[in-house]
């Protein structure tokens, strides 16, 4: 598959498609893809970096991209920034860090605004990075907005997930420690020229030790993009990551979470753009009214009867886990 | 207002060093609901190009003070069609003389903003220019 030649990327052409996929509407979405799910049997390599906002993400994600292109591989990135919730407007600025470490006509850099998504990602990701993939990239990274605790949907959509910490957040990461830290395969304490980095990065790896799952322990290693220290290794780990999934990992269960994110990220975005709209009038209703009222509207947009029945299944297993 | 969804790549092409009102007009598109995309400073006319073709803008708008404004908003109007990415709206703003307008909108500049018109009137200028393709 590796083999097949790889025809040059039409910058022009995926430039607009992707403006069009991430402006599309759930119900554009939805006949866009009546033919299929958009396929994520590929052998492209998803990589998420994801952390706190202000913790480094675009210029680490510059530096493993500039790192990788050295073994001439064809890297798109998505990076995410935050849609305002007031204007619906945003500034998209991890490009700037980005093309600070690296440009290359081999890398393909796109700026992405969060829309309605609150979880870290954007609407319409999982179309997103099939339209990449359509493009044949060797790999994608997939930058996330600066998150929090708990936003980890990212993990849904990708294959391996690089989460940044950062020295002196000792208190957040005893926090976080049920969330995101839960998430990572790859973590990387960042900015490591600073006081604390090798003290949180021993607590930290004495806490993940003990999460082996599926015999992958997430490796916790120093970075920065100060000096360059600990790119290579970082990007090392990502690799070993790739192998052990290679190995372990259920492609069918894996196929299946992401067709659950798809269907979840859909259903909640409408359900939201329901509510939202709904008149003063119907929100002095009684709740279980104004409920069955969007359900109601919900069942009303579909045009077309729909033939798959929905019933208690086996439940598949999680794509990510280490 | 229009502007709602639109990407708008701004760009400061050549040497100049200043980029306040690069960022107040870009934070001006925001609040207005555009997607917007800074480059920072002191990028080539082929930089911008490319970022404007990977990154699917629908309008580019070039801040430039240091009197360059000529030169620099024809190369970058070259370059966009180089890439096949002509349709691409370009806007200008800076100092501008205000004799030099006629030439720059000949060249295909769609519309030029100056120091003397409130935020408003360029939003609603950026608006009406960008929806006239």
């Amino acid at each position: 598959m590796a083999s097949t030649p790889r025809a040059a990327i039409d910058r022009r052409r995926l430039g607009r498609r992707l403006t069009d996929v991430a402006d599309a509407s759930v119900r554009d979405v939805l006949a866009a893809r009546a033919g299929g799910r958009p396929h994520s049997g590929s052998d492209v390599h998803r990589i998420a970096v994801t952390g706190p906002p202000g913790a480094g993400k675009s210029s680490l994600v510059g530096a493993i991209a500039a790192h990788r292109l050295g073994s001439a591989r064809h890297l798109g990135v998505l990076a995410i920034d935050p849609t305002s919730p007031h204007s619906g407007g945003s500034i998209l600025g991890d490009r700037i860090r980005i093309d600070g470490v690296v440009t290359d006509e081999r890398l393909y850099v796109r700026s992405v605004p969060s829309r309605s998504s609150a979880d870290g990602t954007t609407d319409n990701l999982p179309d997103l990075l099939a339209a990449l993939e359509e493009q044949r990239f060797d790999e994608i990274l997939v930058e996330t907005v600066g998150v929090g605790q708990a936003d980890y949907a990212v993990r849904q959509c990708v294959d391996t997930v690089v989460v940044i910490v950062l020295p002196g957040s000792g208190d957040t990461v005893q926090a976080m420690k049920a969330g995101i830290l839960e998430v990572g395969h790859v973590y990387a304490v960042h900015k490591a020229d600073r006081p604390g980095a090798d003290l949180l990065a021993a607590e930290l790896a004495a806490t993940l030790d003990r999460r082996a799952l599926n015999g992958w322990i997430p490796p916790v290693l120093l970075t920065s993009t100060v000096s360059g220290a600990g790119v290579p290794q970082l990007s090392d780990a990502i690799d070993a990551h790739r192998s052990h999934l290679r190995s372990r990992r259920d492609a069918g269960a894996c196929t299946l979470a992401r067709a659950r994110y798809d269907v979840e990220r859909l259903v909640t975005r409408r359900a939201r753009e329901l509510v939202a709209d709904l008149p003063p009038d119907a929100l002095r209703q009684p709740l279980r009214d104004v409920y069955h009222a969007v359900v109601h509207e919900l069942l009303g947009e579909l045009a077309v009867p729909h033939t798959t029945t929905i019933s208690e299944g086996q439940r598949d297993g999680d794509c990510s886990t280490p | 207002m229009s502007l709602a969804k639109k990407r708008i790549l701004i760009a400061k092409p050549g040497l100049d060093g200043h980029d306040v009102g690069a960022k107040v007009v870009a934070m001006a598109l925001r609040d207005a609901g555009a997607d917007v995309i800074y480059t920072g400073l002191r990028k080539s006319p082929d930089y911008i190009a490319d970022v404007a073709v990977d990154e699917g803008v629908h309008a580019v708008g070039l801040s430039v003070l240091s009197g360059s404004h000529l030169s620099l908003a024809s190369d970058v109007i070259a370059a966009l069609d180089a890439r096949g990415a002509g349709d691409v709206a370009v806007f200008l703003g800076g100092t501008i003389p205000h004799t030099e307008h006629k030439a720059l909108l000949d060249m295909g500049i769609r519309a030029i903003f100056t120091a003397d018109e409130t935020l408003d009137d360029v939003l609603t200028r950026f608006d009406a220019a960008l929806g006239e393709t």
